[in-house]
């Protein structure tokens, strides 16, 4: 086998490419949630992943398609909760992932059937990916990407100095919603590249090693870019060629990458 | 036409009266001196005219409009009080930050262009930072990051400034500098100013206008009348208002 004859493999192919297109999504808007300070809204929103998942299996409906409108629900309620009721971002966020995670855990044990492939959702396997599933990550996230780029002045604003956005005449609120929408769905998209448990460190960990390097908000989004996807693609090869699990290898490499990144800054700097 | 009018405005934090029954109007090409003492509502009021506050009652018209249907927000350049309360590790340059004031003329999809990147230049000539352009604002100082921060406020070439307490981070050489260039707007450009300040002693060397607050309008005209009032006298005590006229006088 030469080295890269590993690619003729079709679930390779289908591995790298809607790797890469969910990679670069979470490395796009990670960045706004990063310098938001709201990096814990994908661990919060992946325990409702969780939840979501978990009522798909135990009334028999594709799990992805049940977690897309759930998770969408849960982000609004966080903010919600964060706006009206007296508490931070942080505490809203704890209040509702733990509706996810107990309504999941139950769910798991009335059903005494679906808990193998609960934890396929848990961990992920990129490399299982089937074509549909592929195509509609493509989609989704190519929706995404482009609603980030109409709104990309917009969000950077919001995102440095809120009230100053808005005495330019931006919709605070409605991009803090869109945010959170944004958010929910690039979630439930890479639940199937490294599983609920590792989503948020797919959307923390391009961005905060971009952040050690980057000296402009532009170079930090392309930056981001590129080691969301370096890290999916040769997570993937390194996963194939020594048998490992996909997602883990995958951020394990991001972590990698910020240590090194981190490294560099201390010393040329 | 007045280009902010205020009536009988009244805001509450909870139970506490911050603003109480405050009107006044502002006129083309005035310099408004806003002050008082700490906690008098500077702040508060100057919030209120950007929408920043939720008021309880009265009403606020900008350039002629109801504040509700305003909606020519290029019209409006604003400097915040705490400039350093951006998260210092954002990766933003000086010249990507002063281009984020130049969204409020754009309609949606907003996307700065080519010609944006001149306005965005030109402006950053006026303040003299042009050679920060590239430089993330993070790591620029005090004094530096106050230029940036006005040059947001300008570069939509608005027609109304509202500045709150701007010169805290400067010192005596850059804020004087920083005054010069106001006025030269105020008076050049006719671009009106409302400043808000601590230092009552020497608001009237720069702006042609005092509003003197505490919750409610104390006093509203030109320093010149203020030094001469009678009711002045009477409120701050006659030694008081000699000593900010003389430091007036002085500068």
């Amino acid at each position: 086998m030469t080295l890269f004859s590993f690619l003729q493999f079709a679930f390779i192919q289908k591995a790298l490419i809607a790797g890469i297109f969910i990679g670069l999504l979470c490395s796009v808007l990670g960045l706004f949630l990063v310098l938001r300070r709201l990096s814990l809204i994908g661990d919060g929103l992946s325990h409702i992943s969780f939840g979501a998942v978990a009522l798909g299996l135990f009334f028999g409906f594709y799990p992805i398609y049940v977690a897309i409108p759930v998770v969408i629900l849960g982000s609004l309620v966080i903010l919600k909760i964060s706006e009206k009721a007296k508490v931070y971002g942080d505490t809203a966020i704890g209040i509702v992932s733990a509706f996810g995670i107990s309504g999941g855990i139950i769910l798991a044990s009335l059903s005494h059937g679906f808990n193998v492939d609960l934890f396929s959702y848990l961990f992920g396997n990129i490399l299982s990916i089937s074509t549909s599933e592929m195509i509609l990550s493509i989609i989704l996230s190519a929706m995404v990407i482009l609603v980030i780029l109409f709104f990309f002045y917009d969000l950077f604003s919001v995102s440095f100095e809120e009230e100053y956005a808005k005495t330019t005449g931006i919709k605070t609120n409605a991009i803090n919603t869109l945010l959170v929408i944004l958010a929910a769905v690039t979630v439930v998209l890479a639940i199937r590249i490294v599983g609920i448990m590792l989503i948020s460190s797919m959307l923390i960990l391009p961005a905060a090693t971009a952040l050690q390097i980057a000296k402009s908000f532009k170079g930090a989004l392309l930056v981001s870019a590129l080691i969301a996807c370096f890290s999916v693609i040769f997570g993937i090869i390194i996963s194939f060629l020594l048998d490992l699990p996909a997602g883990a290898t995958i951020v394990l490499l991001g972590g990698l990458i910020f240590i090194a990144a981190f490294a560099y800054r201390k010393i040329f700097s | 036409m007045s280009i902010v009018s205020i009536k009988n405005l009244n805001i509450n934090f909870g139970s506490l009266d911050v603003i109480h029954n405050i009107s006044f109007d502002v006129d083309e090409g005035d310099y408004v001196g806003l002050t008082g003492a700490n906690g008098a509502g500077k702040t508060t009021l100057l919030r209120a005219v950007l929408g920043l506050e939720k008021i309880k009652s009265g009403s606020i018209k900008l350039f002629g409009t109801e504040f509700n249907n305003f909606s020519n927000w290029q019209n409006i350049g604003y400097l915040p009080q705490n400039i350093s309360s951006f998260n210092p590790l954002f990766p933003a340059t000086a010249g990507e930050v002063v281009g984020l004031g130049l969204l409020s003329q754009k309609k949606f999809p907003r996307i700065i262009n080519r010609r944006d990147h001149e306005k965005i230049l030109n402006t950053l000539k006026m303040f003299g930072i042009e050679n920060l352009k590239d430089r993330p604002v993070g790591e620029l100082s005090g004094g530096q990051q106050q230029r940036v921060f006005l040059a947001r406020a300008m570069v939509s070439e608005p027609k109304l400034l509202l500045l709150d307490e701007p010169s805290t981070a400067l010192d005596p050489a850059t804020r004087e500098i920083f005054f010069e260039t106001i006025g030269k707007l105020n008076k050049a450009k006719k671009v009106t100013i409302i400043l808000v300040t601590h230092d009552v002693g020497s608001v009237g060397h720069y702006a042609n206008r005092l509003l003197y607050i505490d919750k409610r309008v104390i006093f509203y005209g030109k320093f010149s009348d203020f030094c001469s009032s009678a009711d002045m006298s009477s409120y701050f005590g006659s030694s008081s208002q000699h000593i900010i006229c003389h430091q007036h006088d002085k500068i």
